[in-house]
């Protein structure tokens, strides 16, 4: 296994992204004039430590899977940097990217649009790496791999029409795996899945994290499969991320009113489980095209007043290793 | 189209485990059987393409020979009595063994066209839908250019400024006809770049030139081929237009449009002279179009599956 190995740096975050910005033009009519910006992501602060995983929540449109992508760099970003072991992947030239694409995987949503049908299964996880390391013996290393992620190695010369949904998933973990990369984003891995499938792919995922060690980005809308494999959870709403705290800290003590209205809409299953009061948030995401002025939530907070109208919050540590972005916590401090 | 969503959403374990095994001439074979139309165009390229390879062996004559003596004959069913059961064209040469020497230059034509419509059009088409950019716009451009541009106008000139012989109509056929081609390759790529598996060979730091062969380029070659089989039909009846106005295959080739255009004075009274080059035109180009019809019925995984 000759991967290249070279470029760890020991310490420091193995991700840091800052103010990262993404607006899709929105263009028109026979000159494909520009009339607008889906802005997507707008603004987007976050860092993930060696080892840990990273949960990133939100509804479905609010921008988190153009997060995942952008890191990639499968979409070119309108601002920003991201710093992956030191280094801007954002300002990256092509040969530099590849390579340090090797050290950085994506799991895909869809089971069935995230393989190539004309593919063998050995083909399809062993691709890049035969081609990367030229290793003779990269079968053998697929069918290792194969095991690792709960199939068999005789699956290897299948097509992926002939396996379920979760066994997909299950190859394209592998796919991801195969390059033995450093961080790994999975976009919604799970969401596509049957509920029974679900948790064992999440505790596969969970598995192989503690087995190959690579720091993870698990971007989900679901906040009870975030719980259960997340150590830090960044909630995010029409572009930004408005909360950011620990896995127990922001399900225990949520602060910001979307995050309160996402934790409240969680269903629970245990017998006596405690009604809480449910802050159930009011209407639809609003148009990312014309995003609310001021805190972008104004429009569907129970609890919002002229300030959040005007100004946008910034984020503040209102306890340790706790940020939110929400008027109220000003409010607290100042008056 | 290669639509791999088709199956809907998630279905917990699909036990169809043959349906990636069966030989591909096989399943052509059995959806043939199942559309007899099919089976009929099979049937009429079989014997075209048979006629094309074989032109010795089947013809009965020589398609050059002349015999002043024996103009004009009446063939076989028309109370004939020569050995020319199609009997003979105004030089007294056998028409049937003209019609199978035309298969051959037919064929040749119309396929060759299409492979360089075919090439030019596919490369240009890749490269537009997976670049974009100004690539993009300046194919598109060119497409819509050259299809609102009269087909024949275009072919006519190209062939008039090359020369008319046989290698320049397959170059103007296959010049003015590449549009087809870019325009399906690019929109089907552009879909195709924002697939996931697309993205993930992207992720994997994998170079353009493979991603555009071997996941966008393996995945089109299915309709493409649909395309390209109609193509070839449409090939050949230009091929006898250009010929039938004197600047595609010159005399004595035998050329169906030349046979056609060469019976035209003779219509009113020596009818089957161009009749019968005619028909031909008409059941090659039939047999080509059916299959076309049962390769799409074929290659689509929504018919496939009834």
């Amino acid at each position: 296994m000759a991967m290249d190995t070279t470029e760890t740096t020991a310490d420091g975050p193995i991700l840091e992204v800052r103010d990262l910005k993404m607006y899709f033009p929105i263009r028109k009519g026979l000159l494909k004039r520009t009339v607008g910006h889906v802005h997507a992501v707008d603004g987007v602060n976050f860092t993930i430590q060696r080892g840990e995983t990273l949960g990133l929540v939100g509804e479905s449109g609010c921008g988190k899977s153009t997060v995942g992508r952008l890191l990639l760099r499968l979409y070119a970003p309108t601002a920003g940097e991201a710093l992956f072991e030191g280094r801007d992947l954002m300002a990256m030239q092509t040969d530099e990217l590849n390579r340090a694409r090797r050290h950085i995987q994506i799991i895909f949503q869809d089971p069935f649009a995230s393989l190539n049908p004309r593919f063998r299964v050995k083909e399809l996880v062993g691709e890049a790496y035969r081609l990367h390391t030229g290793d003779k013996d990269w079968v053998a290393y697929v069918a290792d791999l194969l095991g690792k992620v709960g199939l068999q190695a005789d699956h290897m010369n299948r097509y992926p029409h002939e396996f379920s949904g979760g066994q997909r998933q299950r190859i394209g973990i592998a796919r991801a795996l195969a390059l033995q990369p450093r961080l790994i984003i999975a976009d919604e891995p799970v969401s596509a899945l049957d509920v029974s499938v679900q948790a064992q792919v999440v505790n596969l995922l969970d598995s192989l994290k503690a087995e190959f060690g690579f720091s993870f980005l698990f971007i989900s809308h679901d906040l009870s499969v975030v719980e259960h494999i997340a150590d830090r959870v960044a909630v995010m709403y029409l572009g930004e991320i408005v909360e950011t705290a620990s896995d127990r800290n922001l399900y225990q003590d949520p602060l910001h009113p979307y995050t309160q209205a996402l934790i409240a809409a969680v269903p629970k299953a245990e017998a006596g489980a405690k009604r809480r009061r449910k802050e159930v948030v009011r209407g639809d995401v609003p148009s990312p095209i014309n995003p609310p002025s001021g805190c972008r939530f104004h429009t569907r907070c129970p609890r919002a007043f002229a300030r959040c109208r005007s100004e946008r919050p910034r984020m503040r540590e209102e306890k340790p290793d706790h940020w939110v972005a929400c008027h109220l916590y000003d409010e607290a401090e100042h008056g | 189209m290669v639509d791999t969503t088709a199956n809907g959403g998630i279905e917990p374990e699909r036990q169809d485990k043959q349906a990636g095994r069966a030989p591909i001439w096989l399943l052509v074979l059995r959806k043939a059987w199942q559309l007899r139309m099919g089976v009929f165009g099979f049937l009429l390229l079989a014997i075209l393409v048979a006629m094309a390879l074989f032109s010795p062996l089947i013809a009965t004559h020589d398609p050059y020979a002349q015999d002043i003596l024996a103009r004009l004959e009446l063939p076989g069913f028309l109370g004939g009595t020569s050995d020319h059961w199609l009997g003979t064209d105004q030089l007294g040469r056998d028409l049937y063994s003209r019609i199978v020497y035309g298969a051959r230059v037919s064929l040749m034509i119309g396929v060759s066209a299409v492979v360089v419509s075919a090439v030019i059009g596919i490369v240009l088409g890749l490269l537009a839908g997976y670049f974009g950019g100004w690539i993009d716009s300046l194919v598109d451009f060119s497409v819509n250019a050259m299809l609102a541009f009269p087909f024949i106008l275009l072919a006519m000139t190209l062939v008039i400024i090359l020369g008319a012989s046989a290698e320049n109509v397959i170059l103007a056929l296959g010049i003015s006809n590449w549009p087809i081609f870019a325009r399906v390759t690019r929109i089907e790529t552009r879909k195709l770049r924002e697939q996931e598996y697309v993205l993930a060979a992207l992720a994997q730091g994998l170079g353009h030139l493979r991603v555009i062969f071997k996941h966008i380029f393996a995945n089109l070659a299915a309709p493409l081929l649909v395309i390209a089989t109609v193509e070839i039909a449409r090939s050949i009846i230009r091929e006898t237009f250009l010929s039938f106005l004197g600047l595609g295959i010159q005399p004595p080739t035998p050329s169906w449009g030349v046979m056609l255009a060469e019976g035209r004075a003779y219509v009113l009274t020596v009818w089957w002279l161009s009749t019968l080059p005619g028909a031909a035109i008409f059941l090659a180009a039939l047999g080509i179009n059916l299959v076309g019809d049962a390769l799409r019925d074929l290659l689509d995984p929504r018919l496939r599956k009834g």
